[in-house]
């Protein structure tokens, strides 16, 4: 049940290429991705209008208005009856600020810090944990009539972050009723990035925290009662979310800084998310997963290529990442049998006319002299055809087949040559190996007189096997052994028989020219074939273990690197 | 505070050393122990892990442990074929202060599988471990991923100071053709039951071809590898953190690196940051690169610094800080090991910012780092192409190199001892109110460079850093560096608040230098010890070539001169801060626009190593005009190299790469330039005194029975002339001679030399193991006298036992006391029944004498192996040697060189004085040949066996010269043997707890030649120079006679006859316990007459008129005083224990000291 038994070539998924990683791959690269990075400082400040009601004023503003009064350096005890500063702020109308900046809370060791993701069982229906690494509250009731004037400010405390949990929407499929469906292009265009950061926890963080994807958080770690709870309740989860929601906006700003990346062989053209829980051994999503079976929840990038059609998403019936194997990658790059056996073709047609024959043979009879002259001559360059079989491990063929006779006489009676040219070349994906065979035949029939002789004068097989590896950028690494076989046959007559016709001189001229003239032809498949192919989300993975899946899917381990 | 006077002498010589030095290893790394001292951790050719641990103060300065054999004895018990085939090290480098514990890891294999084992925390002073460190086993035991095989692939251990970290790799697929490494971190705490947590490599790695070193990318919560490698040829660069802090249970994220251009990256090593942060260092291709610890995010391409060919294939690479410099080290294909430095804040600079790094050893197999703390030296070990482990030193003060061998114990005691060139320097301290040598004073030496040394016969590292070593009895401290060029090192010592500067270097040099002229040089001829001679410069030097090297000489003797004797005090101050010598001396004048300016130590080292394998070099000399400081430039092929001459270490260093120009091989010019011992003279020396003392000792073998029939009629005729003199009254007439002090006239450190004390040296050091290659000459004493001799001092203990105990109490500062006090105090003990009490017990002794005297004497002859020494003499064609050899030739060192220095010619040349002296056949012809008209009107009553013997007649004459030379050598030797023999030796002996000691007998041979070669060069005194001997008859005879039962019996009473004297008995405070005991009583007993007839001789000088002989007389009978001093402080320290021993022991040191002192002094009065 693990990536081992992808099969992106069944016609149940038909993906170009998969890129798949846990849940808990995703959390730890997320939060060391946050502990390098320092976001922005949202602060957003509330003023009354002139019915009381909150509206946004700019922070600088609300300063100017109050005179240089900070909301946010004005102590939780200052006394508004006093503080001159919240004096002035009363007179700007201040109703209510709050600063925050994604991040890591302080004050928890790394290993306790709260998850940000939760796949679950449904794409739909993702939990984001918005963490923070400041957040500040700040309230100011003017006071008047019965109440008097009340000042509120809290900090997230070290050790004990304050949570907004949602859930995300991360379908992003336009062709069914999905939040991502509804937003304008841009915003689209920015979430479902195609480009070398595509597959990055920056860019989910980014998709995530994206307040048109998102359910109105609740929050966690603060008891409801409390007045905080309420002011967040009203003010951030409220009022500023619900503009961030309606501009298809970040919460709280997140942004991601473009990486480059070395340019993979397939480029995406498409792509869609899918969360798959964790399979049982029978191939069932757990239904009450433990957290560790939880932790092992994988979010796959769909990937469609070249800009071939995306089909919809499915889920898996297999896991990417199995417990045993948590500790020692994150994830799997899957690449479609048929994706790289197409890439392979690409990569051998160039060379494989150049053994492609097409035989020219002639026999005349000169009376003058009175014998039988046979000539000969083979093109290549022809154009071969292909098959690609949907199973098995053979992922290619390529074959060409052509053949030539001719005559003096009656019925060939004077002499008759055959010559017919086959080259085949299979191409099967097992192991960590690709094996290319090569197979060369000339058929020859000659006839002088009553006298004749036939065979495959030429027969030569060269077995290609490339040994992958891989870079660590994901371009793949491969050594090539290569084995020559020679079942060339050298049809002849006895000396008595040959006495009247010398045949065998004929035999013996037509072999040699034609081993002179194929045989250097037929070369090793340059190892570049293999080595060209670059993976995608090289930069954001290193790249390891290349290997074919029982289906001939190419698979290779993938680890996060260090976003910090 | 008692304040000191220094006295030096320092030789460029040949010395020796008995030691096994440690071969290369199959793989080794070095730490630093506690108190600087290195701790070698390697795998020997024997599948066994070794601890080497430096041990400062020991004599082998080595020691080896095996640490896993009887771990695997232990685990594997009755199994054969399990080895140890890996191991790891690690220490918090970044501890300045504190502790900084060593943790190990081996991996033991039977073949199958491998399995590791850790030692952690060990201490850094691993004397408390290094024999058996505490080894825990940490088998495999990953239950995810189930190994068929455990093949272990390497180990690491993290050295960060916040904890540790422990790597495990592993081969995941043994079987496989293609087989990939899997990486484990090691939790020793064993959490969650089990230690081997899988963290494999983020990528693909060849086995076999990639390389780990642990370090940290700055913000990071733990260490992590750097890991390069190779995958089908395509090159592979990460870091990885040990562990993901966020959920150890998912892989730690990578950051991939690259170098420009895709290269592959050849070596790296990680420098560790004070934060524990690390920046990375990389090689390739002749580049080396740097991954700053605050540059390495994933997708760095890391930052060329500079090239050099030194960077080309580097095989394992180096990097750390000190102080504010960088320093990066490595051994590249060539296998050099190659050193650059640079201050941390230049690092990226380019080349100018970096020192040119030059090879520093060539045809290196193998070379381990290590930090210097205590003197922040640039310091590696390395095997070498000679197959030997080298430690190499780059000193902070003079960025001069050295090299040192690990050296351990010998295989055994008699492993014959390997000469080296040494700078040899012997510091004396005096005491300044004494004048006398200042025993047990902590000496603080510091040096120029950071060194291995063996002073006073321990290992020492000198440098900056002061160390302290006290003075011996002799107020010596000798200290040896080995050399293997002309450059050594500076020392300055200092004691109470003296402090002398030491330049070993300067005579050699200025040897060196003073061939100022191409005659001078063609002309130089190097003389070897046997004698032969070789010219120095080989002949075909071209004209123009020898031109060069002349005016050379003459500027590098400028520039000699005008560098400052002691190192500039800022260049020594606070080295742990200042780091090594940061980038190098400037250089305002290059020879050429193309000249690349390197550091002297560097460029020395490099030339050094180049001159073995031939190169051709053309060397200039060229005066800075802005700092006057001269500058060497040195051509080799087409590239101009150049460097300041800043040290005196490296002009010193200069000159030998000046010759080598002429084809002068290195060998050549130190044996121009080494001390010339010429041992035909010395073996002259010895040959004539060994000899003179049998001739005297038959003689007074043969004299016993003679003897025992005058002395009671001596003894009483001296009574007699005694009480005479008592009814006249004292010594007034000594005026100002009575009022001095023993020690003003004592000289000790005259004859001093540091290459006269060479086989002194070597004996006091190996003397303890000496072995005898024969069987002592058995010695059967009749009982009955014995009896007789042990009933007459029981019978007479009373008496004797006070008066040794009131002698005693005299001894106590006699040396700084007038003489004349001491002699109203002696008078006051010798009453007449003292003198009959010594009587009765010398009449019972004449008979044993003439038991087994003859029997004594050949103990003399009996051949001996004493380590080193042996070696010493026979390198220079002495096959074997007896007791009597050996003490003489101690001796015949010194005294002919001094004699050499102060006649300027040898003392016994070969003619036919010498032949006579060596070859005369008895006692009487020898002091035949010595009496010469006027000598004998002058002594015709003085002496009665002279007299006796004068009347035999003699057809042969000594000259007055060879007389002389006798006369001197006497002395000399009797100085020697007092200083060496007395204070040394058996200073040694009357420490130990019974008589049966390794230094019995050497002891008492010493003992034997003093008294037997002073005698003889009073008998031949008067010949050479008139003093004033005893005058009265009788008293003289009992002088002469107790002298000779005293040498005889100090034979008697050491040798095997020894243990039949053995009694107990209690005299007074003295409780005897033993024959040494009782020998010791004897002797003292023996002291009684002698002392009286000192004061009798002392009144008849007080009666002769102020001059030339009576002031000789004064001294030799002060010298005889002493020595009697001397004799009875043994006697208590031997039948004493504890507090009264050592005081006796240590006055019996300073008065054998004195006595030495004042012979030597009266070699100097003719």
């Amino acid at each position: 049940m693990t990536a081992q038994k992808s099969n992106l070539s069944s016609p149940k998924y038909g993906y170009d290429f998969v890129v798949a990683t846990t849940q808990a791959s995703i959390n730890a690269t997320m939060k060391a991705f946050l502990s390098g990075l320092t976001q922005p400082v949202v602060t957003v400040c509330y003023v009354a209008d002139f019915q009381g009601n909150p509206v946004l004023i700019d922070y600088d503003q609300l300063k100017k208005n109050a005179h240089g009064s900070d909301p946010f350096t004005i102590p939780a005890n200052a006394d508004p009856n006093t503080s001159q500063d919240l004096r002035n702020l009363v007179e700007a109308r201040f109703m209510m600020g709050f600063r925050a900046q994604i991040g890591l809370p302080p004050g928890l060791a790394p290993g306790s810090i709260p998850d940000i993701v939760t796949l679950g069982s449904n794409t739909a229906s993702v939990t984001y944990n918005l963490l923070c690494s400041k957040f500040s509250v700040v309230k100011l009731t003017p006071g008047g009539g019965y109440s008097p004037p009340a000042w509120f400010s809290q900090s997230q405390p070290a050790g004990s972050p304050w949570i907004f949990q949602s859930k995300v929407d991360l379908r992003l499929s336009t062709t069914s009723p999905t939040a991502y469906s509804k937003l304008p292009p841009a915003v689209q265009a920015q979430i479902k990035n195609l480009g070398a950061g595509a597959f990055t926890v920056q860019q989910l963080l980014f998709d995530l925290d994206n307040a048109a994807l998102e359910t109105i958080p609740t929050i966690k770690n603060v008891p409801p009662g409390d007045p905080l709870y309420s002011i967040l309740q009203q003010f951030f989860l409220g009022a500023y979310f619900a503009q961030m929601r309606q501009n298809g906006s970040p919460v709280l700003g997140c942004t991601i800084k473009e990486t480059k990346a070395p340019v993979s062989t397939l480029t995406l053209t498409d792509l869609n998310l899918e969360v798959l829980p964790f399979l049982g051994s029978n191939g069932q999503p757990i239904v009450n997963p433990t957290p560790a079976q939880q932790d092992l929840a994988a979010l796959s990038y769909l990937c469609a290529a070249d800009g071939n059609a995306l089909p919809a998403a499915v889920p898996f019936s297999w896991n990417w990442v199995e417990a045993n194997e948590q500790a020692d990658f994150d994830g799997v790059v899957a690449i479609n049998r048929n994706a790289f056996a197409n890439y392979f073709r690409h990569q051998l047609a160039p060379y494989v006319p150049s053994n492609c024959y097409l035989p020219s043979v002639r026999v005349t009879y000169d009376a003058g002299k009175v014998e039988t002259r046979y000539s000969w001559s083979m093109t290549s360059g022809q154009a071969p055809s292909f098959t690609m079989p949907a199973t098995g491990p053979t992922v290619l063929t390529f074959h060409y087949g052509a053949d030539s006779v001719d005559q003096a006489g009656l019925n060939g009676d004077l002499g008759k040559m055959e010559l017919r040219p086959s080259y085949d070349i299979s191409v099967s994906f097992t192991g960590n190996t690709i094996k290319v065979v090569q197979h060369l035949v000339v058929y020859l029939y000659v006839r002088s007189l009553a006298t004749s002789t036939d065979g495959n004068v030429v027969d030569l097989t060269v077995t290609d096997t490339y040994t992958l590896g891989i870079g660590q950028d994901g371009r793949l690494a491969a050594t090539l052994t290569t084995t020559r076989q020679d079942g060339s046959k050298n049809p002849s007559v006895d000396p008595f028989l040959n006495f009247w016709t010398d045949l065998n001189k004929i035999i013996g001229a037509v072999k040699n020219w034609l081993q002179a003239v194929v045989s250097p032809n037929l070369k090793a498949m340059p190892v570049s074939a293999a080595q060209n192919f670059v993976f995608p989300g090289g930069r954001t993975f290193a790249f390891k273990s290349a290997g074919f899946s029982d289906f001939g899917d190419l698979i290779s381990h993938i680890t996060y690197t260090d976003p910090s | 505070m008692s304040s000191y006077s220094l006295t030096y002498s320092t030789e460029l010589m040949q010395n020796y050393l008995q030691a096994e030095i440690l071969a290369p290893d199959a793989k080794f790394q070095a730490l630093q122990a506690q108190g600087g001292t290195s701790l070698l951790f390697s795998l020997g050719t024997d599948h066994a892990l070794y601890v080497t641990r430096e041990v400062p103060k020991a004599r082998s300065g080595w020691a080896r442990s095996d640490v896993s054999t009887a771990q695997i004895r232990k685990d594997f018990a009755g199994r054969t074929g399990v080895t140890c085939k890996d191991f790891a090290t690690a220490q918090a480098a970044t501890a300045t202060s504190g502790a900084a514990p060593v943790h190990l890891a081996m991996v033991l294999s039977d073949g199958t599988n491998d399995r590791l084992y850790l030692s952690l925390n060990n201490s850094d002073s691993p004397a408390a471990w290094d024999k058996a460190p505490a080894w825990t086993a940490y088998p495999f035991d990953d239950p995810d991923h189930p190994l068929a095989q455990v093949k272990i692939a390497g180990v690491l251990i993290g050295e960060a100071t916040d904890a540790q970290y422990i790597v495990a790799d592993v081969i995941r697929n043994p079987s496989s053709a293609q087989p990939l490494v899997f990486r484990y971190y090691i939790d020793p705490a064993r959490a969650g039951g089990r230690a081997w947590h899988p963290h494999d490599l983020a990528i693909d790695l060849a086995p076999g071809k990639y390389s780990s070193c642990l370090g940290r990318r700055a913000g990071q919560y733990v260490d992590g590898l750097y890991t390069i490698g190779q995958v089908a040829g395509a090159p592979q660069f990460m870091y990885q953190p040990l562990y993901n802090v966020f959920n150890p249970k998912v892989a730690a994220p990578p950051s991939l690196f690259t170098l420009p251009g895709g290269r592959t990256p050849e070596a790296i090593a990680a420098c560790r940051n004070p934060d524990n942060s690390s920046d990375l260092y990389v090689t390739s291709g002749g580049t080396l690169y740097c991954l700053a610890a605050g540059s390495q995010q994933s997708g760095t391409v890391a930052t060329p610094l500079f090239n050099s060919p030194r960077f080309n294939g580097v095989r394992s690479l180096y990097a750390a800080t000190a102080g504010s410099s960088v320093m990066v080290w490595g051994l590249n294909a060539g296998n050099e090991v190659f050193f650059t430095t640079c201050q941390a804040s230049q690092v990226t600079t380019g080349a100018l910012g970096w020192s040119v790094p030059l090879p520093i050893l060539t045809g290196a197999e193998q070379v381990s780092p290590y930090l210097d703390r205590a003197n922040s030296a640039g310091t590696f070990f390395a095997h070498t192409g000679q197959n030997k482990l080298t430690k190499a030193v780059k000193s902070p003060a003079t960025g001069m190199w050295t090299f040192s061998d690990i050296t351990l114990d010998p295989p055994s005691g008699n492993a014959p001892a390997q000469s080296f060139t040494s700078y040899t320097t012997q510091v004396r301290v005096a005491d300044t109110v004494t004048g006398q040598p200042a025993k047990g004073v902590p000496l603080t030496v510091t040096a120029t460079n950071v060194t291995a040394v063996r002073i006073n016969y321990l290992h020492y590292v000198i440098g900056p850093t002061p160390i302290q070593v006290p003075t011996d009895a002799l107020g010596t401290v000798t200290i040896v560096e080995p050399v293997d060029s002309m450059a050594g090192t500076r020392l300055s010592v200092s004691a109470g608040g003296t402090r002398a500067e030491i330049n070993p270097m300067d005579k050699a040099f200025k040897k060196a230098v003073a061939l100022t002229t191409p005659a001078l040089l063609t002309g130089a001829t190097i003389v070897r010890p046997n004698g032969t001679t070789k010219k120095l410069v080989p002949a075909g030097a071209s004209q123009a070539a020898l031109q060069t090297v002349a005016t050379a000489n003459t500027r590098l003797g400028q520039a000699y001169t005008a560098l400052p004797a002691a190192l500039a005090a800022n260049r020594l101050l606070s080295p742990a801060t200042a780091g090594p010598r940061p980038g190098i001396t400037a250089a305002t004048s290059l020879s050429s626009p193309a000249s690349i300016l390197v550091d002297a130590g560097d460029l020395f080292c490099w030339l050094g190593e180049q001159i073995g394998s031939g190169l051709q070099y053309v060397v200039q000399l060229i005066e800075d005009g802005a700092t006057k400081l001269w500058n060497f430039v040195v051509t080799i092929a087409g590239q101009v190299y150049q460097c300041v001459l800043d040290c005196v270490e490296a002009v010193v260093a200069a000159t030998e790469w000046l010759y080598s120009q002429l084809k002068t091989a290195l060998g050549d010019l130190l044996d121009y330039l080494e001390f010339l011992f010429e041992w035909n003279d010395i073996t002259r020396t010895k040959n004539v005194m060994a000899h003179l003392t049998k001739v005297y000792l038959d003689h007074q073998v043969g004299q016993i029975l003679v003897v025992k029939g005058e002395f009671d009629h001596m003894i009483a005729s001296m009574e007699q002339a005694i009480g005479k003199w008592a009814g006249v009254g004292g010594w007034a007439g000594l005026g100002a001679d009575g009022s001095a002090t023993p020690n003003t006239k004592s000289t000790p450190n005259a004859q001093h030399s540091a290459p006269g004390w060479l086989l002194a040296h070597h004996y006091q050091n190996n003397g303890a193991t000496l072995t005898t290659v024969k069987p002592l000459p058995p010695s059967t004493p009749s009982p009955n006298p014995i009896t007789v001799l042990i009933q007459a001092i029981q019978h007479e203990g009373a008496v004797i036992g006070d008066t040794i105990t009131r002698l005693q109490s005299l001894a106590a500062d006699f040396e700084t006391r007038p003489l004349l006090d001491t002699l109203k105090k002696l008078v006051a003990i010798l009453a007449d029944l003292v003198l009959e009490s010594a009587k009765t017990v010398i009449d019972a002794l004449f008979d044993i004498l003439y038991d087994i005297a003859k029997a004594a004497v050949k103990l003399l002859d009996t051949p001996i192996h004493i380590p080193v020494v042996s070696d010493i003499l026979n390198s220079f064609g002495v096959p074997d040697l007896s007791f009597l050899d050996l003490a003489c030739w101690v001796a015949a060192v010194p005294v002919t060189l001094a004699y050499k220095v102060t006649a300027g010619r040898t003392p016994f040349p070969d003619n036919a004085d010498t032949t006579f002296l060596i070859t005369v056949a008895d006692y009487p012809t020898l002091l035949n040949a010595f009496q010469p008209k006027q000598a004998a009107a002058r002594s015709t009553t003085a002496r009665a066996e002279a007299a006796s013997v004068a009347a035999a007649g003699s057809p042969f004459a000594i000259s007055a010269t060879t007389a002389l030379a006798v006369h001197i050598t006497g002395h000399g030797f009797c100085g020697f043997s007092a200083l060496f023999g007395g204070a040394l030796i058996s200073g040694f002996e009357a420490a130990q707890e019974t008589g049966d000691n390794p230094w019995a007998i050497p002891s008492a041979v010493l003992g034997v030649l003093g008294g037997v070669s002073g005698g003889l060069a009073n008998a031949v005194s008067n010949y050479v120079v008139p003093n004033d001997p005893i005058d009265n008859p009788y008293v003289s005879a009992v002088a002469t006679a107790t002298t000779a039962v005293r040498i005889l019996c100090k034979l008697i009473f050491s040798g095997p006859a020894q243990a039949k004297f053995a009694t107990t008995a209690k005299l007074g405070s003295l409780a005897v316990s033993d024959g040494r005991g009782v020998g010791a009583i004897v002797d003292a007993v023996l002291v009684i007459p002698s002392l009286a007839c000192s004061a009798y001789h002392f009144y008849e000088l007080s009666q002769k008129p102020v001059g030339s002989p009576r002031s000789i007389a004064i001294v030799e009978e002060t010298s005889n005083l002493t020595n009697d001093i001397a004799r009875v402080s043994y006697a208590v320290a031997v039948n004493t224990e504890e507090i009264p021993k050592a005081v006796a022991v240590g006055v019996m040191v300073v008065a054998n000291i004195c006595t030495g002192g004042l012979q030597i002094a009266e070699c100097a009065m003719i």
